[in-house]
């Protein structure tokens, strides 16, 4: 009992001993009576991080861990989804027919493409080229524009229906079922409009970064937040990949029952 | 507790070798296997376009879902960089679409067993219902038969409303 | 894996800290207004979340006052059903999203999280002021809401009353909780990141205090959760605003489906409520009774199968709605597994108190009122999770007695007893021990004056949320309003002291309590910086040194016990003699 152990050893086996200098040394965040506040210019690595690969590490585990709360919040839509469309398969089904596939696929293939830029962006900053960068972002910013135009459409497209439930309502064709397909399509404003809001956050983000990377503030050894936005569109990117199974592509073999489009 | 000058080598357990390489492999810096990746991509979103005109019954939902989550994966492992990145960003990675499943799997349990009754109390349900003359139809007159120890053919239950048939008979 | 033998510390004490003239702390460095409200330190936004919880404990209190006065007499005396069903709606929402939520973690945790593991800040300062400042927009959403007509529809929400038929204020208040479990989010990320890649060098997981294990339990919930109800109450606000139904039958949709969501997301929020306060009793019972906590890794494993758990017991709220019998049973039993966990912990604080050489200072007063009193609520939890018993007792005032002795019996008192126990080191100020006293002993006596008779009330069959009831049970309301404002004195106490020690309390000194931890190495109120330099850990946490063994495994100690007090002396002569 009085003796007292350390039970875990001092050093990990593998792991590179710091250098062999003193650690840092800090004088704090106060430089010449100034504190260090929300608006200013952070060093980096930042003061409180040992080094660079610190704080590397550390924004990018902050990063998943954001995306998996994004995941968690996506998955509240994705469930109420399933239900409802178990408890009212004909209305799922019709308002999945009444949807625009080519459009639907031909944005899906916009943003896969988007993905594509973003990641040559990132490959672009670990070779240090700021103005390969600044393209590929702007590639991914008009393939974002592109999507939102062919998406435009087809929302206005539903207008003119009058497939917007609480704007003008002409998608009774169910008979008593037709509250089945005014659930459809209040569910599927409300998935693709929180997608499309993603979007948006994901445009403004990539132009801050973009800028950041016309102003050379990259280095093959710091592109931090390229990497981070990157990832966010990435995952924007998968959350329509589920989204066009789940709204456009509903039993496509059978026949619309009641009409179509 | 020890301070620093006692032990100058000490490890600082937040940097590992692996990670210190983070993001600047040097033969890592090709395009190709984007292009492949993309490649794959989009045939998958053919695929999966083609094969919802395909009738598989009870299929179609699993197999739309199973593309969706490769295509998923692909991103993830190659465009986002899992296959470089540390362990424990992939278990972060892992852990969210594991909570995913408990979130949809506990609650579908709750939506797919709501109709089910245990035996014993689907047979008192079924006298309940019956005497306080609610069941309409030709089954009324059938059910008005069933006694307390009689076994209820699978047909009966069925087709009573709010009894289904349960698995474990 | 090798173990290194440690000289301990208590062998050869430190040399005392030499501090340099005018030497600045975290307070004094600036006294501007743009350095606390743009402030990058950890510390100020822990304390500036201090302030705006207890502001907002002092609201949702008056609601509750306003209630209990109510309540007093069997009529609607003073408010009419209404105005209480807006006042039991307000203290609701106040007290879960306002208080209890950002309480410990927010308050204690921010502060004291990265100073415990070594490390200078939060890994995303930035990311933190900004969660305080979603939180204070959030709450002013939803204060906006109650001043502007209140909402009515309990802080659960539930559909399609919130959706469809109440008349009051629901998408403003729903919007501000939707901005506040953002920041909430936020705080949960940082922590974890935190603890993952900010420790000291040596601090190991299993050398990491129990706080810091149970900090980080809270935050995967945070993280894991949050996001669901952010979701849920955006569509019943889309519901509301566009008048299209999700939740609402009579457009095809589910309220059970509603009630799924929100209870996938605050059932495990009492858990972010009650873990960090786990955390502050392990610090406490630790350092008051100068043992090691016993079975430390079983307690900080037993943070994470409580978050782990605690994501598969919501459907226990529902099992009066309609939810499938076997969704029911598998709850229910799964339900009891949370029991296992939590039970460790209570028995392991227990036997860390045994033998030990406890001191009843004010932190630890408080420690043991949370220890008979969140084992009470835990065990009435255990009462609702039978389906059986849980259908007579459900929307019973049991329900409210139950939830209060773990909410306020447990994270009210472990806040306040973590308050209390690093005051020293958050302001460098002693409070005065003599008030500290009677305020938990108040806080004590008061708590269960009011919320013991409402067990008696629920089993007897009072429903909650009602204005007016029936005359029978007069006697036990008027209990329980009496022992409100004993509670409300004792609640009140520390404000004022702890406020006056601010000014004038005598200065603390770096380890006023003589624990152990990284935060009592470092000076009271620490440097901006936390430490001058990082700390190298060598040992594990709680390593008090066992000054007398009381354990009767020694000779010695078993000669003491078996003689008369009159023969120690012989005795201690005897060992010096040895020693010759």
């Amino acid at each position: 009992m009085s003796e007292i152990h350390a039970t875990a050893p001092l050093t990990h086996p593998g792991s590179p001993v710091l250098d062999s200098q003193e650690p840092r040394q800090f004088t704090g965040k106060e430089t010449d009576g100034h504190v260090h506040t929300f608006f200013d210019q952070d060093q980096y690595p930042a003061m409180h991080f040992e080094d660079a690969g610190q704080q590397k590490l550390a924004a990018a585990l902050g990063m998943w861990a954001f995306l998996a709360t994004e995941v968690l919040l996506f998955a509240g839509l994705f469930l109420v989804y399933t239900i409802y469309r178990n408890l009212n398969h004909e209305g799922f089904f019709l308002g999945s027919h009444m949807l625009d596939i080519p459009k639907g696929t031909a944005n899906t293939m916009v943003l896969l493409l988007s993905s594509v830029c973003v990641v040559l962006a990132v490959n672009q900053a670990q070779k240090g080229n700021s103005r390969g960068i600044v393209r590929n972002l702007i590639f991914t910013m008009i393939l974002g524009l592109v999507f939102f135009v062919i998406k435009g459409f087809e929302w206005h497209h539903d207008y003119e229906e009058g497939l917007v439930p609480w704007m003008q309502w002409d998608g009774d064709r169910l008979g008593d079922k037709n509250f089945q397909l005014r659930l459809f399509m209040v569910l599927y404003f409300v998935m693709t409009g929180t997608h499309a809001a993603h979007m948006i956050v994901g445009m403004v983000l990539l132009g801050v970064v973009a800028y950041k990377a016309h102003q050379n503030r990259f280095r093959p050894d710091y592109y931090t937040p390229l990497e981070m936005v990157g990832l966010y569109w990435h995952f924007v990117d998968i959350v329509w990949v589920f989204l066009i199974p789940t709204l456009y592509l509903i039993d496509l073999y059978a026949k619309t029952p009641g009409g179509g489009h | 507790m020890a301070h620093a000058n006692d032990f100058p080598d000490a490890d600082h357990g937040h940097v590992r070798a692996a990670d210190s390489h983070h993001g600047h492999d040097p033969h890592d810096h090709g395009t190709g296997l984007y292009w492949i990746v993309f490649l794959a991509l989009a045939g998958l979103m053919i695929a999966t376009v083609l094969v919802s005109y395909i009738n598989m019954g009870h299929f179609n939902v699993p197999v739309a879902y199973g593309i969706a989550s490769l295509k998923a994966a692909l991103i993830l492992w190659f465009f986002m960089h899992l296959n470089r990145s540390t362990r424990l960003t992939q278990v972060f990675a892992f852990a969210s679409f594991v909570w995913l499943g408990i979130f949809l799997i506990m609650t579908l349990g709750d939506y797919i067993s709501r109709n089910m009754v245990p035996r014993a109390q689907a047979q008192t349900m079924i006298r309940k219902v019956d005497s306080y003359d609610v069941v309409s139809g030709s089954r009324h007159n059938k059910l008005d038969t069933v006694g307390p120890e009689e076994d209820l053919g699978v047909q009966e239950r069925a087709n009573t409303p709010g009894v289904t048939e349960h698995k474990n008979h | 894996m090798t173990t290194v033998p440690i000289t301990p510390d208590y062998a050869e004490p430190l040399p005392p800290i030499v501090r340099p003239a005018g030497e600045t702390n975290y307070l004094n460095i600036s006294y501007t207004l743009k350095s606390w409200l743009l402030t990058l330190d950890h510390k100020r936004i822990g304390m500036l979340y201090l302030m705006s919880v207890t502001f907002f404990f002092l609201i949702g209190g008056i609601f509750a006052t306003l209630m209990r006065l109510e309540l007093a007499t069997p009529q609607g005396d003073l408010v009419g059903p209404d105005t209480y069903n807006k006042l039991f709606t307000a203290h609701g929402v106040t007290m879960i999203f306002f208080f209890l939520i950002p309480s410990i973690p927010a308050t204690i945790g921010n502060f004291m999280l990265p100073i415990m593991i070594g490390a200078r800040d939060l890994a995303f300062p930035r990311i933190n002021l900004f969660s305080w400042y979603l939180y204070l927009i959030g709450a002013a959403f939803t204060m906006a809401a109650m001043i502007s007509g209140g909402v009515d529809t309990g802080w659960t929400f539930y559909t399609p009353y919130s959706s469809v038929y109440s008349n009051s204020q629901v998408a403003l208040a729903v919007v501000g909780i939707f901005v506040t479990g953002f920041s909430s989010i936020l705080t949960g990320l940082n922590f974890v990141v935190t603890v993952h890649k900010m420790r000291a060098p040596g601090m190991t997981f299993f050398r990491m205090p129990l706080f810091v294990w149970s900090n980080y339990a809270t935050s995967l919930i945070m993280v894991l959760g949050t996001p669901v109800i952010s979701i849920t109450l955006a569509l019943v606000a889309v519901e509301r605003l566009f008048g299209v139904g999700i939740f609402d039958p009579s457009n095809g949709g589910d309220p059970v489906l509603f009630q799924h969501m929100f209870w996938f997301y605050s059932h495990p929020a009492v858990y972010i409520m009650v873990l960090p306060g786990f955390g502050v009793i392990s610090e406490l019972m630790a350092a008051f009774s100068r043992k090691p906590v016993f079975g430390y890794k079983v307690v900080a494993f037993a943070s994470l199968a409580i978050a782990l758990l605690s994501f598969f017991v919501w459907g226990h709220h529902m099992f009066t709605t309609g939810q499938s019998i076997y969704g029911g049973l598998v709850f229910s039993v799964l339900s009891f597994l949370v029991g296992i966990p939590t039970a460790v912990k209570v028995f392991n604080w227990t036997f860390t108190m045994y033998k030990g050489s406890v001191s009843l200072e004010t932190p630890m007063l408080f420690a043991l009122g949370f220890l008979g009193l969140f084992t009470l609520g835990g065990l009435t939890g255990l009462f609702l999770a039978a389906v059986g018993l849980d259908v007579h007792m459900h929307d019973t005032y049991f329900v409210v007695a139950h939830f209060h002795y773990v909410m306020v019996g447990g994270t009210v008192l472990a806040f306040l007893g973590g308050l209390h126990y690093w005051w020293p080191k958050m302001t460098g100020k002693m409070y005065a021990e003599g008030w500290g006293k009677v305020s938990a002993v108040l806080v004590f006596a008061g708590f269960n004056l009011t919320f013991f008779p409402q067990f008696i009330l629920g089993y007897l069959g009072m429903p909650r949320r009602y204005y007016a009831y029936a005359s029978e049970f007069q006697v036990l309301h008027v209990l329980s309003s009496a022992g409100a404002s004993v509670l409300a004195l004792g609640f009140a106490l520390p404000a004022i002291y702890l406020t006056y020690s601010l000014f004038r309390g005598t200065p603390a000194g770096d380890n006023p309590w003589g624990a152990k931890g990284l935060e009592w190495e470092t000076t009271s109120p620490p440097p901006t910086e936390n430490f001058r330099r990082i700390p190298i850990v060598t040992e594990d946490a709680y390593n008090y040194p066992l000054a007398e063994p009381k354990h009767g495994l020694y000779p010695e100690d078993r000669l003491i016990d078996n003689q008369s007090k009159t023969d120690r002396g012989d005795l201690q002569a005897l060992k010096a003699g040895d020693r010759h």
